[in-house]
């Protein structure tokens, strides 16, 4: 027999936000005009980015594009390696 | 995608308790346009309430998508079920501060919404929970794997209590009058181990 609905069951988060980050909240990051356009270039130029203070890594854009994934990939892992990122157990939340 | 962060979220059938998979994929802008603003808001069959009473019925994510992507700092994913339907959405900047920690960085939600099908407060029959919390694991997690050690911080629109029993705290940020919520490191590092991402 199925299980009648409770509303206790729900979800609990339907809805959050939708309020600009307070600029007071907001970190003073040096743009930069050459942005990396996938996935890989940006995860990479994130990390290198947001933890300049702890690693320091000098490398064009267009060094990065010429790159293949797995090279991507190995320099992402080396970089969160440095930081001492360790990989998640599972893939599944 | 992003190398090792979580790539699936658990969902639950509200009327059976069965399980099944959404992937969590990137949400551009023509998803965005075709998959929420066309298909989200039409009528429920059930619905308890009216839906343009929800706090984003006027949220358009395609121009949210847009103005967004030429950001550098700025992500946008959702839930995606195995029917095709995004059961959840959410939009993500990784250049906060910590509201909790001076000197920290945070992972900040912009917003994030769950599909109307699947609000109890809208609908007598929800279809899946778990999608919404399923996101903000995903931002704790993307958080931690960008060494920002899991911090999040949010402005909740409704539900607060919610959060604060999820690990966050209230923080009164008085300059704008709104409270913002943050998990903490150690609450963020605790959440990850509960739900098996990372060794205790």
């Amino acid at each position: 027999m199925v299980k009648k609905y409770k509303h206790a069951v729900g979800d609990d988060t339907p809805v959050t936000g939708g309020i600009d980050l307070p600029p007071g909240l907001t970190r003073q990051l040096p743009a930069d005009v050459d942005l990396p356009t996938d996935d890989l270039g940006q995860q990479a130029y994130w990390l290198l980015k947001l933890n300049a203070d702890k690693i320091a890594l000098k490398f064009r854009q267009s060094d990065f594009s010429a790159m293949d994934d797995e090279t991507k990939q190995q320099l992402i892992a080396d970089i969160r390696d440095s930081l001492g990122v360790k990989p998640f157990a599972k893939a599944v939340i | 995608m992003f190398i090792d962060l979580p790539k699936l979220i658990e969902l639950t059938h509200c009327s059976s308790g069965a399980t099944e998979q959404a992937t969590i994929e990137s949400l551009d802008r023509e998803m965005a346009k075709v998959k929420i603003d066309g298909n989200w808001w039409r009528p429920l069959t059930d619905a308890t309430s009216k839906l343009m009473d929800e706090p984003d019925s006027e949220w358009r994510w395609r121009d949210l998508i847009s103005r967004a992507q030429n950001k550098p700092f700025f992500l946008a994913r959702c839930a995606k079920s195995s029917n095709g339907e995004i059961q959840a959405a959410v939009l993500l900047r990784v250049d906060a501060k910590s509201a909790l920690m001076e000197g920290e960085g945070a992972v900040f939600i912009d917003r994030l919404a769950t599909a109307p099908w699947n609000r109890p407060n809208l609908t007598k029959n929800p279809v899946f929970r778990g999608a919404g919390t399923g996101l903000i694991t995903y931002a704790i997690a993307l958080s931690y794997s960008l060494r920002l050690d899991g911090r999040v911080n949010l402005t909740a629109v409704a539900n607060q209590s919610f959060y604060l029993r999820l690990g966050f705290q209230s923080i009164r940020y008085d300059q704008y009058g709104d409270a913002i919520l943050e998990i903490s490191a150690e609450q963020a590092n605790a959440h990850l181990v509960e739900r098996g991402l990372i060794d205790g």
